[in-house]
């Protein structure tokens, strides 16, 4: 049945416009098994905790100014990705490095929450809390890490020319895309942070 | 999109999603002949226990010294079989597989949205299953927790041999395993979502593609929960963590150091993604032969929106009933009868959807071909297998069969009959696509009976093993007496269950000889209506030169006024009038 079929002129697949919105719906996808695995950790922390052996411990000082190097990261991001936006390319190449420093610092500063406890003689096996104390900052600084990894390879893309390109993505997209992925990532921070400070 | 050239990048390393799909089915397949091995093995073992097999002690002298299994590597070949058929086998051929292949060709798109991550996927999938292969071969043996890896077994090292390092090998082979089906499914998702040709609206989309699409949602969405287990399951092992391990634990005479866990936590974990995880699997079988019946009968589908609405409903329960897999964990009774209610209310899409593919057959004019008959055995066995269903999902039932052969009986009739079933339906209806060449029918029917009758016969006995008391997961029933006469049948039943692996012989033979020397297809040979219909078979890469252009749903048979019975989706309504 020949006849049936549609002729149109030659087909490159989708355009711009349609990959931008795929790539978006990929990440907010992706973001959403994150919170899926946060879930599942946040109800097996509700069902541990009714354990007679669960005796809380106390959250080392250090995160709170980690807490706050965070924010100051996500900020910076966010004013590169206002700056990318706006095709001002190297004030966005600040703020991703900003937020790329900061970031790292960050990572310092949960090291040293680690060391912190540990000086305490809080280990990994010490206290239901402090095994998921240390399970889920590292798998947090895990996440964190990959979230680095996605700044540092936007970082070349700020440019007039666009950079090198990723599935013909603008460095506008690519920019706001990774400035959701950092602000996701610090957001998590914060309710680990309010979880295992209150619960 | 420009054709890759050499043979790496065209056959090997290709991000086109028809290759891939293509490798993910021959490596699902080659993986299902290793866990069909196991099950003959299993059988062997649970036929004669006492008979030496001693060629197999040979080959494998520390599982079976003199050719007789022992107790740990009985449950390390159980544990494999289960994850290699869930895991390697369907979760591959059927869900990666035909996902790959058919969701971009079936919606008019030219490939999936992240070819590259596809290809990823399908690599470290490859490596997933040789590390989970590897694992045979570590000291002490393979995981020998079952596929569902309950602690103590999986947590402590020094439980049964397999819980050292086979256990570990488990673990990393699933964390690959959990990586690539999330790319997978992300994938999938985000194709159907975004790639849909114009005039495809979700409503004119194929049962097949909303199969996938529910069941890539679900897996998307329940594997990392198991990622979270996992997770505390390796700080479990390695650090001294409890979050699995209860205090006073006794393995070889020592008290374990662990104190306050709950294995139970484990087993909520699980079965969260475990549950939603069935669905992934049973899902596209069922979409599968809803999209081949109407070929065959030459007339609509009975009821596809229904079937649509069934589908969603289906996918959004399943991911609440977790718990009718532990009912006699002690949990409240008002909690089970939550998930008692829960449960049966699935019955009612499901029923919904098995009565409108038995109303799709009715009244058309069928074409018993070999995708055919494999999709009428796909509402045979998820009818009868659903009943056993009915059954285990009612606390009070489930309390008396839980853990006995009645729940093996009904889980291999659903998740190992539907999804095999409706797989070679797949494979049968869509090699003359993916190779140009049609299978031969005689051996596609013949491979149907001799896979068919055994099969029903082996699963629908073990229901009644079960009602007798026979437990799963033991190595022999030798020393029971109230076992005397259930355990006579299992002799019969284990060259039943051979049968069934001698049958996949006439398959195998098959696809070889269709290969090379089968009837060339041409682009439609089934006259069906769907867009992968409309491009040459093998389709070329990039599928459509043109954008097609979708003008109607994907069911037009037997449409008035038109002197041929099919209408494929792109015709105009001046060629044929529109019907939805």
């Amino acid at each position: 049945m020949t006849t049936l079929r549609a002729t149109t002129t030659t087909w490159t697949g989708p355009g711009r416009i349609e990959r931008e919105q795929l790539v978006q719906f990929g990440v907010w996808m992706f973001l959403a098994t994150v919170v899926m695995l946060f879930a599942a950790f946040t109800s097996a922390y509700i069902v541990r905790r009714a354990g007679t052996d669960w005796r809380s411990i106390a959250m080392p000082s250090v995160l709170w100014l980690n807490t706050i190097v965070l924010g100051a990261s996500s900020l910076a991001a966010e004013v590169g990705r206002r700056a990318a936006e706006r095709s001002r390319w190297s004030a966005a190449r600040k703020g991703f490095i900003g937020a790329v420093l900061l970031g790292v610092v960050f990572l310092g500063g949960q090291l040293a929450g680690w060391r912190a406890l540990a000086e305490l003689g809080v280990f990994v096996p010490t206290s239901p809390q402090a095994s998921f104390f240390y399970m889920l900052t590292g798998v947090h600084a895990v996440h964190l890490m990959a979230g680095l990894v996605v700044l540092l390879v936007t970082l070349p893309a700020l440019r007039a020319a666009g950079g090198p390109t990723l599935g013909a993505v603008s460095p506008g997209v690519r920019a706001r895309l990774a400035a959701t992925f950092w602000h996701f990532f610090g957001a998590l921070w914060v309710y680990l942070f309010v979880l295992f400070a209150w619960f | 999109m420009d054709e890759p050239r050499g043979f790496l990048r065209r056959y090997v390393f290709s991000t086109d999603h028809k290759v891939i799909g293509i490798q993910y089915i021959l490596t699902g397949l080659v993986m299902g002949l290793f866990g069909a091995g196991l099950a003959v093995l299993i059988r062997l073992q649970l036929g004669w226990p006492e008979v030496p097999k001693t060629l197999l002690g040979v080959w494998l002298p520390n599982g079976m010294p003199g050719g007789i299994m022992t107790p740990e590597f009985y449950l390390a070949v159980v544990t494999m079989h289960g994850t290699i058929m869930v895991f390697f086998f369907i979760s591959y051929v059927l869900v990666s597989g035909f996902g790959n292949y058919l969701v971009p060709l079936q919606i008019g798109a030219k490939d999936m949205a992240f070819p590259l991550l596809n290809m990823l996927s399908f690599w470290v999938a490859l490596l997933s299953a040789v590390v989970m292969l590897l694992s045979f071969l570590v000291e002490g043996g393979a995981a020998a927790a079952g596929w569902t890896a309950y602690p103590p077994l999986s947590a402590v090292a020094s439980a049964v041999p397999g819980s050292a390092l086979g256990q570990s090998v488990w673990l990393l082979s699933m964390a690959l395993f959990i990586a690539s089906f999330t790319m997978s499914g992300l994938n999938i998702v985000a194709t159907v979502f975004s790639l849909r040709a114009p005039g495809m609206s979700m409503m004119r989309l194929p049962l097949t593609v909303w199969s996938y699409f529910i069941a890539s949602i679900l897996g998307v969405l329940a594997f990392p929960p198991l990622t979270a287990a996992a997770i505390m399951l390796l700080f479990d092992r390695h650090l001294g963590t409890s979050f699995f391990l209860p205090a006073g634990l006794v393995i070889g005479g020592t008290v374990l150091p662990h104190q306050g866990g709950s294995p139970l936590l484990w087993q909520h974990l699980f079965w969260f993604l475990g549950h939603p995880e069935v669905y992934v699997l049973i899902l596209p079988a069922l979409g599968i032969a809803a999209d081949i019946l109407p070929v065959f009968t030459r007339k609509p589908p009975f009821g596809y929106r229904w079937s649509v609405y069934s589908l969603i409903a289906v996918g959004a329960l399943s991911m609440v009933v977790w718990g009718h897999h532990m009912f006699v964990s002690g949990m409240s009774p008002f909690t089970g009868e939550y998930f008692s209610l829960a449960t049966l209310t699935i019955t009612v899409p499901m029923a919904i959807y098995g009565v409108n593919m038995l109303g799709s057959v009715w009244g058309g004019a069928v074409r018993l071909t070999s995708p055919m008959v494999w999709s009428l055995g796909v509402i045979a066995l998820f009818g009868s297998g659903g009943f056993g269903g009915i059954y285990l999902g009612n606390a009070t039932a489930d309390m008396q069969l839980h853990d006995t052969y009645f729940v093996v009986g009904h889980f291999h009739l659903m998740i190992g009959g539907v999804t095999m079933f409706g797989m070679f339906a797949g494979i049968y209806y869509w090699f003359p696509k993916m190779f140009g060449r049609l299978m031969h029918e005689g051996l596609g029917k013949a491979h149907f009976w001799a896979t068919f009758v055994p099969f029903f016969m082996v699963f629908f006995a073990q229901h009644f093993q079960g009602l007798q008391g026979m437990p799963r997961r033991y190595y022999a029933f030798s020393t029971y007496e109230y076992l005397r006469e259930a355990a006579a049948q299992n002799g019969v039943i284990s060259m039943l269950a051979i049968a069934v692996v001698a049958g996949q012989f006439i398959f195998l033979a098959n696809f070889l000889w269709s290969l090379f020397r089968g009837r060339v297809a041409g682009e439609d040979p089934w006259q069906a209506t769907t867009l992968e219909w409309t491009v040459p078979s093998p389709p070329p890469h990039g599928n459509f030169v043109a954008q097609p252009i979708v003008r109607r749903w994907p069911y037009d048979y037997s449409v008035d006024g038109v002197s041929h019975d099919y209408v494929p989706q792109t015709a105009t309504a001046s060629e044929a009038a529109v019907t939805s």
